[in-house]
C-alpha cells in the first residue's frame, strides 16, 4: 500500500523466537525480519483450517462451500444479531403494539438493507487494510477528527451498554432473578466469554448465543399474524396510522437507530480482522453479512408481529419496558411465548453487551496503538481487556444504582446512534474509496450510490426529527 | 494472497504452528503479522476545502441534534 509509513513504536517483549528450524518462507521474502506473535500463530491457526478447506475447493470435494462459510461466517452474523439488541428489540414492540402490521414491517427491512450495504465497506476495509477502523481514521485523518469519531463512539456505546444491561435485568426479572444477580451474571458470562483468549472460540460462543435471537419466531408464529395483511403491508408500505407526525418520525429514527449504528462499522472491521479475513475471503463476508442481515431483519419483524395482539387489543403500551411486553403478551401467546420473548430479551442485551463491549475494546486498544486482539492474553492487550471488561462494568454498575433516571437513556440511545452515524458514514465512504488504503477493492459506483443515500436519508431523518422536536405543530 | 497451502504444508496440523513458523507466515499476509503493523502507518491523507466543509457541517449536524436531544428529553420528563 502506497500510504504507508514507518512507525517507531515497538513492543518486542511480545514476540516469539523464531525456532531454529523455521526459516523464512520464500513467499515472503519481506518480511522474514519480522519476529511474530502468539497473535500470529493463533490466526494462522484459522488460517490453516481455511486454507485446508480452500484446497478441498479445488478437488471439488462435497460440502466444500459449505466448509469455507462456517470457517469465515461469524463477524457478519454476530454484528447483526448483535444490533438486534435490547434497545432495538423493545423498539420493535413498541412499533409493533402501537401501530400494528402495517408501513413499519417493510420499512424494517428496508433499514437492514442499508445495515448491509454499509457493513459490507467494513468486510472489504477489514481484509483489505488488516487495520481496525479507529486505527485507520487516526491514521488518515489525524488525531483531531479521530478523537471526535472516538467521542460518538464512545458516547453511543456506553449509554447502549447501560440499555443493554437494563433488557437483561428486566428479561430475567421476568424470572424473579434479582437485578444484583442479573448483572453480576451477566458480567460473569461476558468474563467468561471473553477470556477464552481464542477469536474463534469466542467467535463461536458468540454466534452459539446469537441463535437465540431467533426465539422471538415461535412467539409471533403464536400469535397466528393475519398473513394476507402482512403480505399487503409489504406491497404497499401501509397503512401508517398517524401519519408523519413526530411520534412516527421518533419511532422511525428509533427503528433506524435498531439497524444502523456506529459500533457496529468499528465491531465488524475489527472482528474481520481479527479473524485473520483476507482480500480472497471477501465473497464470503459477504454472505456472512447477507445471512446476518436476513436472520435479524426476520427476528425483528417477529418481534412487531408478536406484539401486534396489544395493538388489535387496545392495549396502551406507551410506557411499557422490558418485560412488561412479555407479561402484556401473555394472555395472547400464553405462559410458554411470554417466557420465550423474556428469555429473547435477555440473549439480546447479553449478546449486544459482548459484542458492544468488544467494539470499545478494539477502538480503544487501536488508538493507543496497543494489542487489541481476542487471541492476546490479558497481559499482553491489557487496554483492550480494560476497555472491553471496564465499560461493560461501569454500565452494569448504573443499572443497580437506585432511582437512576434510566429512562433517559433508553429514551435516546437509538436517537443517538443515528444522529452520529451520518460523521461515521462519511469517514466510512472516504476510507472505502481511498486508492492508498483500498488499491483496486474501492468502492464501485453503485455501492457510492447506495452509500451517499443512505447517508443522505440518515441525514434528512435526523433533521425530520430535529424539525418536529422545535417545531412539534408543525408535522403533527 | 495466501489461499492456499503449499502441497508440502497439507499435512502440518493447528499445534505444530508454534514451530512452524515458515507455515504461520506462508498462511498469513505480509501486513497482517503484528511486527509489520506496529512498524507501519497509513499516512495521513490530504484534506481538500470542501472535504474540510463537509466534516465541519456534518460535526456542527452532531452537536447541534444532540442539543435537540437534550430538549426532548427535558420535555419528555415535564
Amino acid at each position: 500500500m502506497s500510504g504507508m509509513n514507518q512507525s517507531s513504536e515497538s513492543s518486542e517483549s511480545e514476540f516469539i523466537a523464531s525456532p531454529a528450524s523455521s526459516g523464512g518462507s520464500p513467499a515472503h521474502p519481506g518480511n522474514c525480519a519480522d519476529p511474530l506473535t502468539g497473535e500470529d500463530i493463533s490466526r494462522a491457526r484459522d488460517r490453516l483450517a481455511v486454507a485446508k478447506a480452500r484446497s478441498l475447493a479445488q478437488q471439488h470435494k462435497p460440502w466444500r462451500w459449505m466448509r469455507l462459510l462456517w470457517l469465515l461466517a461469524g463477524p457478519g452474523v454476530l454484528v447483526f444479531l448483535g444490533e438486534n439488541d435490547a434497545p432495538s428489540m423493545l423498539s420493535y414492540a413498541a412499533t409493533g403494539s402501537q401501530f400494528g402490521i402495517g408501513f413499519f414491517l417493510p420499512f424494517i427491512l428496508v433499514t437492514f438493507m442499508a445495515g448491509w450495504i454499509v457493513q459490507e465497506m467494513t468486510v472489504r476495509l477489514g481484509s483489505v487494510t488488516h487495520r481496525g477502523h479507529a486505527e485507520l481514521i487516526f491514521d488518515r485523518f489525524g488525531p483531531f477528527w479521530g478523537f471526535f469519531s472516538m467521542a460518538d463512539l464512545m458516547l453511543g456505546n456506553f449509554l447502549t451498554l447501560v440499555t443493554e444491561f437494563i433488557g437483561i435485568r428486566a428479561g430475567l426479572g421476568y424470572f424473579g432473578v434479582p437485578p444484583l444477580v442479573a448483572v453480576g451474571g451477566a458480567i460473569a458470562l461476558i468474563l467468561a466469554v471473553t477470556m477464552t483468549h481464542r477469536y474463534w472460540t469466542w467467535e463461536r460462543i458468540l454466534l452459539g448465543l446469537a441463535l437465540f435471537n431467533g426465539l422471538f419466531v415461535p412467539v409471533a408464529l403464536m400469535t397466528h399474524p393475519d398473513w394476507p395483511a402482512v403480505g399487503h403491508a409489504f406491497i404497499t408500505f401501509g397503512p401508517l396510522p398517524g401519519g408523519l407526525g413526530s411520534q412516527n418520525i421518533l419511532l422511525m429514527m428509533a427503528d433506524i437507530g435498531a439497524t444502523v449504528t456506529p459500533w457496529m462499522l468499528f465491531f465488524q472491521q475489527g472482528a474481520t480482522t481479527d479473524k485473520g479475513m483476507q482480500p480472497a475471503d471477501v465473497g464470503f463476508g459477504r454472505w456472512d453479512t447477507s445471512i446476518g442481515t436476513l436472520l435479524a431483519a426476520l427476528f425483528g419483524i417477529a418481534v412487531v408481529l408478536a406484539t401486534v395482539p396489544l395493538y388489535t387489543h387496545g392495549i396502551s403500551t406507551e410506557n411499557y419496558q422490558g418485560a412488561q411486553f412479555a407479561q402484556a403478551l401473555q394472555p395472547y401467546v400464553g405462559k410458554l411465548g411470554s417466557t420465550l420473548f423474556a428469555l429473547g430479551l435477555v440473549e439480546a442485551g447479553l449478546v449486544a453487551a459482548i459484542s458492544i463491549s468488544t467494539s470499545s475494546g478494539y477502538a480503544f486498544g487501536e488508538v493507543m496503538h496497543h494489542a487489541h486482539s481476542l487471541n492476546r492474553s490479558l497481559k499482553e492487550a491489557w487496554p483492550f481487556y480494560l476497555a472491553l471488561l471496564g465499560s461493560a462494568i461501569a454500565a452494569g454498575a448504573i443499572v443497580l444504582i437506585p432511582h437512576a433516571p434510566l429512562e433517559f437513556v433508553v429514551l435516546i440511545v437509538n436517537v443517538i446512534a443515528v444522529l452520529a452515524m451520518p460523521p461515521a458514514l462519511l469517514f466510512l465512504l472516504l476510507l472505502v474509496n481511498d486508492r492508498e488504503v483500498m488499491g483496486e477493492s474501492v468502492n464501485g459506483l453503485w455501492l457510492n450510490i447506495a452509500g451517499i443515500t443512505v447517508t443522505v436519508l440518515l441525514i434528512i431523518a435526523g433533521l425530520g426529527y430535529g424539525v418536529s422536536t422545535v417545531f412539534p405543530k408543525l408535522l403533527s | 494472497m495466501n489461499t492456499n497451502l503449499k502441497p508440502d504444508n497439507q499435512n502440518v496440523k493447528s499445534t505444530e504452528l508454534s514451530q512452524r513458523h515458515d507455515v504461520v507466515r506462508s498462511l498469513l499476509e505480509e501486513d497482517q503479522l503484528v511486527a509489520f503493523k506496529q512498524r507501519t502507518r497509513f499516512g495521513r491523507r490530504k484534506f481538500s476545502p470542501a472535504l474540510k466543509v463537509l466534516l465541519w457541517a456534518l460535526r456542527i449536524y452532531v452537536i447541534v441534534m444532540l442539543v435537540i436531544v437534550i430538549i426532548q428529553i427535558v420535555r419528555t420528563l415535564h
